[in-house]
């Protein structure tokens, strides 16, 4: 059998079937190995949804609405078992978040994208978008079959089956803003910036826009949760770099870094216009480069005026917390991001990793800071486990920044 | 402000070239006439633009005054401009009225800017190589180095008196040389042989305006920027600084 070079699985993460096949073969054959160590669990469940609810985008338009709950488990308990933020914090190890995940039982619902207002009956389409647990119980059809599905964006979805009824016992809470522009006949972009800017988490937005909260009333539809979270992404950072170009640039090189999930981060900033690099190495024996012989690279590019060389979901969750760090400290500057995959990260979980990471790595402060850039390339180099002088020349940023000069040196 | 001028297609050029490389700006006008100078975002070109008084057919002011456009709109309109056209320019506080005047009247407003503006000083750079050129070999120049080459390199040699530009590619070079011999190059001084780097790019970027310059002045040392001033017919000049590249 011809074999599929890894590059291009690098590049696809199981999504854009780029090989031709209809179905992922990496992510089939992971998904038989994990499937044969998941428990059966029973026909009704009841317990809070942490909330963690999902839109598939098979079928569209006609697609699967997803409710999950965790059998038995309420309060915080619940809310563990969909909390990146708190995941990251805490550095929770991968096998643990597949194994909360593999207990959270799916029930579905068959809905119409065009339909949106069919799961604002019972409140079901409220307790997603809840900002707490909301108690719930669901009834199934049949048996769920002990089966986990994963992607390199969305948060792996556990057992399902199809839902013969789903309850809300509790209410909803939704914070003051959300709770008014789910009424605003507004657009969803502006609803989504008008939110962030109040404090609403990214997560919860990804699931108002997913489940067809936001938007001109008439238009509004239900989103595939892939979709909407890079959707997400990608408008704030369209909203936040509108007001980072105004501001002044960053005196020095500064270097940030961060390891979660064997991913490790190294972003470094360079005094100049916002422009971007995302650099992935991934080395053999991960998920998607298995029988690759050394390590692949992967890389994005965003110019000065916003336009990307390639749509990446990862990219697009790391320069939104990039963005988010130059808005909050009012600077701003040209990005290279490195991101290095380990053999060790063996299961896609979400992009959500990538997006925390990055958020930490940054709140922790620089790592190391300098006028030359020398001894960026040097730090660098010493950072990368891969060979730096086969991953560094990819980029463009960091090899300019050698040779330039700037005018004002010369004033 | 109003302001009166025959061959708005020399602005047009100018401006068209200042377009590529600053999106926004202000322009001064005093006693002197009209003047800008910038720099680009990524701070290595620096562009400086002068427009005497007598250049314009009437000249009238208060004191100082300023615009602030973008010109990338300013450009758009003045690509309207067509031959024997007489171009006005009045300002008020909120726009910039642009009046062609040549079969009947045609009238384009554009909205004025609200920008600080940093003074600047000029670079300070004792230049050793100096050389004055055509627009039309300098634009050749340009185009034959860029067909090949993302950087633009310039030897001086003091014995024999000429110029060496080279560029080069991944497997592919270019060399042109200049000499007062040649005939390719109106003046040259060379101090010392000094060599310097610059990207190709800005100087592509100033094709636009050197269509319509008269003579092309050249200046630099070792490794330090370049000097290219363009002067026009009418008195009006502009002048790029271009940083080096260390390779």
């Amino acid at each position: 059998m011809a074999r599929i070079p890894a590059e291009l699985c690098a590049r696809c993460k199981g999504y854009k079937k780029l090989c031709g096949l209809p179905k992922c073969p990496i992510l089939e054959e992971f998904r038989s190995q994990v499937n044969s160590s998941l428990k059966i669990v029973d026909k009704n469940a009841g317990g809070s949804t942490p909330p963690s609810g999902l839109i598939g985008e098979y079928g569209y338009p006609k697609v699967l609405f997803h409710y999950m709950i965790p059998p038995g488990l309420n309060g915080d308990e619940a809310k563990y078992r969909d909390n990146p933020i708190l995941w990251s914090i805490k550095k929770e190890p991968l096998e643990n978040i597949i194994k909360m995940r593999s207990e959270l039982v799916s029930a579905t619902i068959a809905v119409d994208i065009n339909r949106p207002w069919e799961l604002y009956q019972n409140e079901i389409g409220l307790a997603i978008i809840s900002e707490r647990p909301v108690d719930s119980e669901v009834i199934l059809k049949r048996y769920p079959l002990p089966k986990l599905s994963f992607d390199g964006i969305t948060k792996p979805v556990g057992p399902r089956a199809p839902a013969e009824k789903i309850i809300v016992r509790s209410n909803p809470k939704l914070s003051q803003a959300s709770e008014k522009i789910i009424w605003d006949d507004l657009k969803a972009e502006n609803a989504l910036w008008n939110l962030y800017k109040e404090g609403v988490d990214v997560y919860i937005l990804q699931n108002m826009l997913s489940l067809g909260f936001l938007g001109k009333i008439k238009q509004r539809k239900l989103v595939p949760t892939r979709w909407s979270i890079t959707a997400v992404d990608d408008t704030l950072s369209k909203y936040l770099r509108k007001h980072v170009r105004g501001f002044n640039e960053i005196n020095q090189y500064e270097i940030y870094e961060g390891e979660y999930l064997s991913n490790r981060f190294l972003i470094i900033l360079l005094p100049g216009d916002i422009e971007f690099e995302w650099i992935e190495i991934w080395h053999p024996l991960s998920i998607w480069t298995k029988y690759a012989e050394k390590p692949v690279i992967s890389k994005v590019e965003e110019d000065a005026l916003g336009r990307v060389s390639t749509l990446d979901g990862g990219f697009s969750a790391a320069r939104l917390a990039v963005l988010e760090h130059l808005f909050n400290t009012k600077r701003k500057a040209s990005i290279v991001i490195l991101r290095e995959i380990l053999s060790s990260y063996y299961a896609p979980v979400g992009n959500w990793h990538i997006r925390e990471t990055v958020r930490n790595s940054l709140i922790k402060g620089y790592k190391f800071k300098t006028n030359d850039i020398k001894e960026i390339n040097k730090y660098a180099s010493n950072w990368l486990k891969a060979d730096p002088n086969y991953v560094l020349k990819e980029s463009y940023l960091l090899e300019y920044s050698l040779k330039k000069r700037k005018l004002s040196e010369f004033i | 402000m109003k302001l009166k001028f025959k061959e708005p297609r020399t602005w047009r050029y100018i401006i068209g070239s200042i377009e590529k490389i600053i999106d926004e700006g202000v322009f001064t006008a005093n006693d002197n006439g009209l003047h800008f100078r910038a720099l680009d975002t990524s701070r290595i070109v620096m562009v400086d633009f002068i427009y005497p008084k007598s250049s314009f057919d009437e000249f009238e002011i208060n004191n100082e005054e300023s615009i602030g456009v973008s010109f990338s709109v300013l450009s758009d309109v003045l690509k309207r401009a067509e031959k024997d056209d007489e171009l006005e320019l009045i300002t008020d506080e909120n726009n910039v009225t642009l009046k062609y005047i040549g079969k009947g009247e045609r009238i384009f407003k554009i909205p004025q800017l609200s920008l600080s503006q940093d003074k600047l000083p000029e670079p300070k750079i004792t230049f050793t190589v100096k050389a004055k050129l055509t627009n039309n070999s300098f634009i050749d120049i340009i185009n034959d180095i860029e067909a090949i080459s993302d950087s633009l390199t310039i030897n001086a040699d003091d014995k024999e008196n000429k110029l060496i530009i080279t560029g080069k590619g991944d497997i592919e070079s270019a060399e042109i040389e200049l000499s007062l011999e040649k005939q390719n190059i109106i003046e040259l001084s060379v101090d010392s042989p000094d060599s310097s780097t610059y990207s190709i790019e800005y100087f592509s970027d100033m094709l636009m305006a050197a269509k319509e310059a008269d003579l092309i002045t050249l200046m630099y040392s070792q490794d330090a920027p370049i000097k290219v001033e363009m002067e026009y017919q009418n008195g009006g000049k502009i002048t790029f600084y271009v940083s080096p590249r260390i390779d």
